[in-house]
């Protein structure tokens, strides 16, 4: 018989029958827990990437800056936003008035600092709103699935087509009273669609989950389920959507407000503001960067955020 | 296969032991990735020594080095790995340090690469002739538009597709999980490389297209001449499928030499874990720590021992038809997933529900375990039938049968801790007050022998074994009367699936549990199971007890699915253990 060429009798040189030093690789028990470190769970190891990050800390510097400056004016100015006297109209930076003064003759540094609650205010109702209710009606429509998700998505689709900015300008108009509460309301309820519609998308990806269906088997009932297990798993996308629309809201309400029918004029608001400071940009086209430097700082911040957050909670989405 | 013997290759390079030069010789390689952590060496100082024509295997766990090192020779480590040191010699030619040109030289044109995920690794956009067309313009095939279609043709052919010039002009969607990794294979030896690397080349399929797509390739590299490196976790295959192995830990080789030599007498510790874990090499049932005389008699609680007749489930012509949308809006067709099936669990035995994909198993599966209705038919738990519940009724019955999932990585929410995944059966059965929940905690996770530290831990902290092992707690912690395992050990390492099937089987003798086993696997089959139920398009097509199934199968199909097992033409003899 021919020697099998595939299993000579005489391995070849470099094949020869080799086995390791027993104690070279340490032979462990099989699949050992680690005791060492300590436990972490998913949002524990969010916040350590994010600790990392400098633009964590500059968004966050800038968040909370903004933050006390709506809570607290008083602690940043001594001067009064509608203390204006006509006499200082168009005025130069002077000591203790650093801006200078508008054309109304107020001080452009007390009503930057002032103009910061409206717009924060806004900003973060408007996004509590959005995030319950379209949490809501995302969450129904994804894990109930069926006639449910028909109806709530073709309803959420109706709103959708309605852009935000027209919409609000036209309700805004009809609307008797204009204050912070309204325009919350009136940008929450044509803005919700958003989170409805990644709610609903992440919900039916969960869902899905082999945990969940072992909840089930548990005799956990169904809202139950949706609440402990699904929507906790949900969560990453609808937070890194809200923190970046937060900054968006703030510019649409600083739109309406600069078109005249957001926040009413005796508020102080970047908006209304940015809206009175065009008539005089020719002459003194600084009174317009300040108010509008703010919001854009603001904005900016709330968006790196974004940024930062969907990094950290989704390292797939992470840019190399 | 006649469009192979016109290719200029020559299918028998000299053989005669010692005068040939290697392919491929691997000296000393060391690769590192860099991390948060730091550098973290992968593998560290490996060895390897492939002839042209000659199949060699690196088997391994995950983990341990094995594809990395197989990467390494063509240049694709991922992301921050590197190679810092040794040297990859191919065809007389030192491979490390050469630029990307030079690199893609001989990627692809001496150095071909059947990749593990045939779902993924096509592109779903593009025909699949073109992209075979690709991989031959992109080694510098030469010739018009009207030689390169022939050429495609012939390629995918020769890896045994039907019909290929028709198939050409498919997309992926279109071929089904096979006749993917034939395309592919089709294109890792479409510029007929002198090195094939099979990464893992068909753990995604099943059993018995595994095995003829490996008897294809088999074939068909033999003819060409081409030397195949098969990267696997599984020995049996390995062993089955190269005539030198080379087996890997932590990024070390362990143990090298000729297969059988390897298989008949392992020398390394590790090694010889190995070959007496592999379920395809086992020989009869694991015995329970009882029997093994661990357990004194007395630990054997209630539920008690098989008295013969005592089915604790019985499922009888159970039917389960899904509606799939038709051509035409408001259409359906029926699909029948479950076609009058009917089994017996016996108490404290083990049913072993037994079927490729799409054989209807997991689906009765879940009929039995309430999570869906059958269309006809019905299941009795102890007498009772389950399909009639009330809500409340409904409830109570969720305590006694509970299942634990094939996805070590699906099966525990992400976002609890171990502690709250454990006490949630009990809290919602409203089982004892928080200081006694905490004890069962510690007693469950004691039972799957893991820390009791374990319990501040979260899920992503924890290996697919230890996962799994928790999910085995969690089922257990309302005291069960039957377990129902679909697919539990099926993602798991050899080891790890070993230690699972132990304590599964220890946790039967002492809780006295029954088990419905869904797998696709026959190998572990004879480990764990005394029933057998083959499965095959929703119909029950063998039912025995395991011995008889092994030893006498009567089906046709059972007795490919028993061929389909790799490993299992090999005589192993004597195995240390």
């Amino acid at each position: 018989m021919p020697e099998n060429p595939m299993h000579p009798a005489t391995p070849r040189p470099g094949q020869e029958r080799y086995t390791a030093p027993a104690d070279q690789a340490k032979l462990g028990a099989v699949d050992a827990v680690d005791t060492t470190e300590a436990p972490s769970s998913l949002w524990n190891e969010a916040w350590r990437d994010m600790r990392r990050r400098p633009l964590f800390w500059v968004s966050a510097t800038i968040i909370v800056l903004v933050s006390l400056v709506a809570m607290f004016p008083g602690l940043f100015t001594s001067q009064g936003p509608r203390v204006c006297q006509l006499a200082n109209s168009l005025g130069d930076p002077a000591p203790g008035h650093i801006f200078g003064f508008d054309r109304q003759g107020c001080d452009i540094y007390a009503r930057t600092i002032y103009g910061a609650r409206a717009s924060v205010v806004v900003g973060v109702l408007t996004t509590l709103a959005v995030v319950i209710l379209g949490t809501t009606v995302g969450a129904i429509a994804g894990y109930f699935g069926g006639w449910f998700d028909t109806v709530l998505s073709r309803l959420t689709d109706i709103f959708f087509a309605v852009p935000l900015v027209l919409a609000a300008i036209v309700i805004m108009s009809v609307l008797p009273e204009r204050n912070t509460w309204t325009v919350a309301a009136v940008l929450a309820s044509f803005g919700w669609t958003s989170i409805a519609r990644i709610t609903r998308g992440s919900v039916m990806s969960v869902k899905n989950n082999e945990f969940v269906t072992a909840a089930r088997a548990l005799g956990m009932s169904r809202g139950a389920i949706l609440l402990r297990h699904v929507l906790p798993n949900s969560a990453a996308p609808i937070i890194v959507y809200a923190t970046v629309a937060l900054g968006t809201y703030i510019v649409a309400e600083a739109t309406l407000t600069f078109l005249g029918i957001g926040l009413p004029p005796w508020l102080v608001s970047w908006g209304g503001d940015i809206s009175m400071a065009q008539q005089s940009l020719r002459v003194r086209p600084e009174i317009l960067f300040y108010p509008a430097g703010a919001l854009a700082l603001t904005v900016l911040g709330f968006i790196m955020l974004g940024d930062v957050v969907r990094d950290a909670l989704d390292p797939k989405a992470r840019k190399r | 296969m006649t469009s192979v013997t016109n290719i200029e290759t020559n299918p028998w390079p000299e053989r005669s032991a010692g005068a040939v030069e290697p392919l491929l010789q691997i000296s000393d390689l060391r690769i590192s990735f860099t991390t948060a952590a730091g550098e973290v060496e992968a593998v560290k100082g490996v060895d390897l020594t492939v002839y042209p024509g000659q199949s060699v295997a690196i088997v391994g766990e995950s983990g341990s080095g094995k594809s990395t090192t197989a990467h390494a020779i063509i240049d694709l480590l991922p992301g921050t790995g590197r190679v810092t040191g040794g040297s990859i010699r191919f065809a007389g030619r030192e491979l490390v340090g050469l630029d990307r040109k030079q690199v893609e030289d001989v990627r692809g044109k001496e150095i071909g690469l059947v990749p593990q995920d045939p779902m993924s690794n096509l592109n779903p956009v593009w025909r699949i002739g073109k992209q075979v067309e690709e991989a031959l313009v992109a080694n510098g095939f030469k010739g018009n538009k009207a030689q390169r279609r022939t050429r495609v043709a012939e390629l995918l052919a020769e890896a045994g597709l039907p019909d290929a010039e028709r198939r050409a002009a498919q997309f992926p969607h279109e071929f089904s999980g096979g006749m993917r990794q034939r395309a592919l294979i089709a294109i890792g030896l479409a510029s007929r490389p002198k090195l094939l690397i099979a990464d893992e080349p068909t753990s995604a399929l099943d059993v018995t297209v595994q095995k003829k797509i490996l008897d294809h390739l088999e074939g068909l590299t033999h003819e060409l001449g081409t030397a195949v490196l098969f990267i696997t976790h599984d020995l049996g295959l390995a062993a089955e499928r190269a005539e030198h192995l080379v087996v890997m830990y932590k990024g070390r080789v362990v143990e090298s030499g000729p297969s059988r030599e390897i298989l008949s007498n392992p020398q390394h510790p590790y090694t010889r874990r190995l070959v007496s874990a592999a379920p395809s090499l086992a020989s009869r049932r694991i015995q329970s720590a009882h029997e093994r005389g661990q357990v004194s008699p007395d630990q054997l609680t209630a539920h008690g021992s098989a008295r013969p007749g005592d089915d604790v489930v019985v499922a009888r012509n159970l039917t389960k038809k899904f509606k799939i949308r038709g051509s035409r809006p408001g259409s359906h067709t029926d699909f029948t997933a479950v076609d009058d099936v009917s089994f017996a669990l016996p108490r404290g035995r083990t049913l072993a529900l037994v079927g490729e994909s799409g054989s209807g198993k997991s689906t009765a599966a879940n009929m039995v375990l309430g999570l869906l209705e059958p269309t006809s038919g019905t299941v009795e738990f102890d007498g009772q039938d389950v399909t009639a519940l009330s809500s409340r009724e409904q409830f109570a019955f969720r305590r006694r049968v509970q299942p634990v999932f094939q996805n070590p990585y699906g099966s525990l929410d992400p976002m609890v801790s171990i502690y709250r995944t454990l006490e949630e059966p009990l809290r919602l059965h409203k089982t004892g007050d928080a200081k006694e929940r905490e004890a069962r905690v510690r007693e469950l996770l004691e039972m799957v022998a893991l820390p009791a530290s374990t319990m501040r831990r979260y899920p992503n902290e924890l290996s697919g074994g230890q996962r799994q092992r928790i999910a085995v707690a969690r089922a257990l912690a309302l005291n069960p009367e039957v377990i129902v395992l679909d697919e539990a050990v099926s993602a798991l390492d050899v080891l790890v699936q070993a230690q699972v099937l132990t304590l599964l089987n220890d946790l039967q003798a002492q809780l006295g549990l029954s088990y419905l086993f869904i797998t696709h696997d026959l190998a572990v089959v004879r480990q764990i199971a005394d029933e057998v139920v083959v499965m095959q398009s929703g119909k029950v097509v063998e039912h025995a007890a395991t011995d008889e199934v092994f030893d006498n199968p009567r089906q046709q199909y059972t007795r490919d699915l028993l061929a389909a097992i790799p490993g299992s033409s090999l005589e192993t003899g004597t195995i240390a253990g």
